[in-house]
């Protein structure tokens, strides 16, 4: 029987629901979740004209593999991989199409740790507390409460479509020379000092900001623990705890750099030389263990406006495939022509 | 009062610290700017974590500026709070202290020099402060416990605390929501949910209110774990007159 779902076959390394997280509730304790790369949800949700919120897989290191109940769209972003749908490569960063009963299986990351599934309206868990982000840490929300496992039907939100009314064009090509930001790989992060930087000798920040510091084995949802030069207080690591952020750089009183990741503690009681910007977490949840990280700092109104500026790519890449939906739909055509050597792109409407 | 400071936590959330230290008038300005600024229902803000001195606020960049935004926080600081007497919630818990449910109140009773029963009664006397939530879900911060009652944590933390667990360590007493490893001495046990995902609000403390311990015996700890796990047991709640 068809439904609209994908089954499990083989599970992955760690593969969870997440979306853009469970906001407001960190004042009862409850960690935000979500994504940890936030860009490459983003973006293959846009990519199938979802929003970019909504809830996708988010596989650590190594894929699962998922065999389709029903033709589905879906799309792959983030960590590199080699994905084989029945057997053949497809694409990553666009939206491609499986039939029922096909089998999508995600191979290991080859660059970057985390691969991001998402589906045409999203994953159809239930929300709790009012996202489907998973937060393992108490074992609730997403599929379950818990990574997927071999075996599971996962629901997805688009209504049963027989497969001949799933017209190629119901999900747009990206526009011509269209990229996704060049991200995974990269190793330099950017922060906006503080809130507990004067904690810190000026030794200690200057070396915080020169130095490269390794991504440990101990690294994982609730954070990342780093190893480099130690970063020295100036009147102890210790402070009132207070609000810990995504992104939180804390210092216990060993020196080692801890960044705070998506399921991390809502409070802490170490103080934060700085704190990751939002547009380069992404960066830092494609590191694996053993990556170098260095780090320099930029104003909070500098970071605004880098978040506006991708924020503003990924809302652009969504209104062109809108546009371009419409445009199809009307009947309209674009043509890329070249006339005395010189390319131009024509839209043709019917009258 | 100390100076207020605004300090950014990245570009998704300011702090505005009230103070350095741990006391309950601090933690009164940190609650009362936090009302003020919820009552404003502002677009822009995403989340307010009250905590013990400050607070965090979590905003949104793509709607509003950071002038903007510094100018309404520090108009909102500014602002006298409301006027009129207040009259804190205080929430009763009760627990079942000792035997199987609280492994370490015979240590409490023997490094503080007291009886268990003393023990208990020191325990159950004061209200607590809930100064902040955080450690884990319904995790409270709560001021008030006597110093008699300091006690050093367990040298190897158990692998598990279960949920309910109530403990002490150090200066400190709480309630484990769920359950989870934990160094603090477990005194006893509470038959109510802290954090119960099935409900509607799934917290029953929030940072501001009171909480205090009565102690019950093992049918009484039955009787309420029962109707707890059916989601009918109404916890005990009153007010009273404002202290600070």
């Amino acid at each position: 029987m068809s439904q609209n779902a994908f089954e499990v076959l083989e599970s992955g390394f760690l593969t969870t629901v997440q979306d853009s997280g469970r906001t407001g509730y960190r004042r009862f304790g409850m960690p935000l979740s979500g994504a940890m790369d936030q860009y490459a949800l983003a973006v293959g949700n846009t990519l199938l004209g979802n929003q970019p919120g909504d809830a996708g897989l988010e596989c650590t290191v190594m894929g699962p593999a998922l065999r389709f109940l029903q033709p589905t769209w879906f799309c792959i972003t983030g960590a590199e991989c080699l994905a084989l749908l029945d057997g053949d490569p497809v694409p990553t960063w666009r939206a491609c199409l499986a039939q029922e009963g096909a089998t999508l299986a995600l191979g290991a990351a080859t660059q970057g740790t985390r691969i991001y599934l998402t589906v045409k309206d999203g994953i159809d868990v239930p929300p709790f507390m009012g996202s489907r982000s998973t937060c393992t840490i108490v074992s609730v929300g997403g599929f379950k409460g818990r990574p997927l496992q071999p075996g599971d039907i996962v629901p997805v939100g688009s209504p049963a479509l027989p497969p001949s009314a799933l017209p190629e064009d119901t999900v747009a090509p990206v526009p011509e020379g269209w990229q996704p930001r060049q991200y995974t790989g990269r190793t330099h992060v950017r922060v906006v000092m503080g809130p507990q930087d004067y904690f810190f000798t000026e030794e200690a920040k200057a070396t915080f900001l020169s130095s490269a510091y390794t991504v440990t084995t101990g690294s994982n949802r609730m954070g990342y623990r780093l190893d480099g030069p130690p970063l020295r207080h100036t009147k102890g690591a210790d402070i009132v705890s207070d609000g810990t952020p995504f992104g939180g750089i804390q210092v216990p009183g060993h020196g080692q750099p801890i960044v705070l990741m998506a399921d991390c503690q809502t409070t802490g009681g170490y103080s934060k030389i700085a704190c990751v910007i939002s547009t380069d977490l992404p960066l830092l949840a494609q590191a694996k263990p053993g990556d170098r990280i260095t780090f320099s700092a930029m104003p909070a109104t500098q970071a605004h406006e880098e978040r506006r500026g991708v924020m503003g790519e990924i809302t652009g890449l969504g209104q062109a495939l809108a546009a371009y939906g419409r445009s199809r739909a009307s009947g309209a055509r674009r043509l890329d022509v070249r006339i005395q050597g010189q390319q131009y792109r024509v839209l043709i409407e019917p009258l | 009062m100390a100076a207020v400071t605004y300090l950014p936590a990245g570009d998704m959330a300011v702090v505005v610290q009230f103070g350095e230290t741990v006391d309950p008038v601090t933690n009164k300005s940190v609650r009362q700017f936090c009302s003020a600024l919820a009552a404003l229902k502002l677009g822009w803000i995403i989340e307010i974590i009250p905590t013990y001195r400050s607070a965090l606020i979590y905003y949104d960049c793509m709607k509003v500026q950071w002038p903007e935004m510094l100018k309404t926080l520090e108009g909102v600081v500014s602002s006298p709070p409301s006027t009129g007497p207040e009259r804190n919630k205080v929430l009763v818990i009760p627990v079942q202290y000792g035997d199987d449910k609280g492994p370490d109140l015979s240590f409490v009773a023997q490094h503080s020099g007291l009886t268990e029963a003393e023990v208990v009664k020191i325990h159950t006397a004061p209200r607590y402060l809930v100064y902040m939530m955080g450690f884990s879900p319904g995790y409270a911060y709560m001021g008030g416990l006597d110093p008699r009652l300091f006690v050093p944590r367990l040298g190897t933390p158990r692998l598990v605390t279960p949920g309910g667990a109530v403990v002490m360590g150090g200066t400190q007493t709480g309630i484990h929501p769920t359950e989870t490893p934990g160094g603090m001495r477990i005194v006893g046990r509470t038959p109510l949910r802290l954090f119960d995902p099935s409900k509607e609000q799934p917290f029953l403390v929030e940072a501001g209110i009171m909480v205090e311990f009565k102690p019950i015996d093992k049918d009484e700890f039955d009787r309420i774990d029962k109707a707890a796990a059916e989601g009918t047991f109404e916890p005990e709640v009153y007010y009273e007159p404002e202290r600070v």
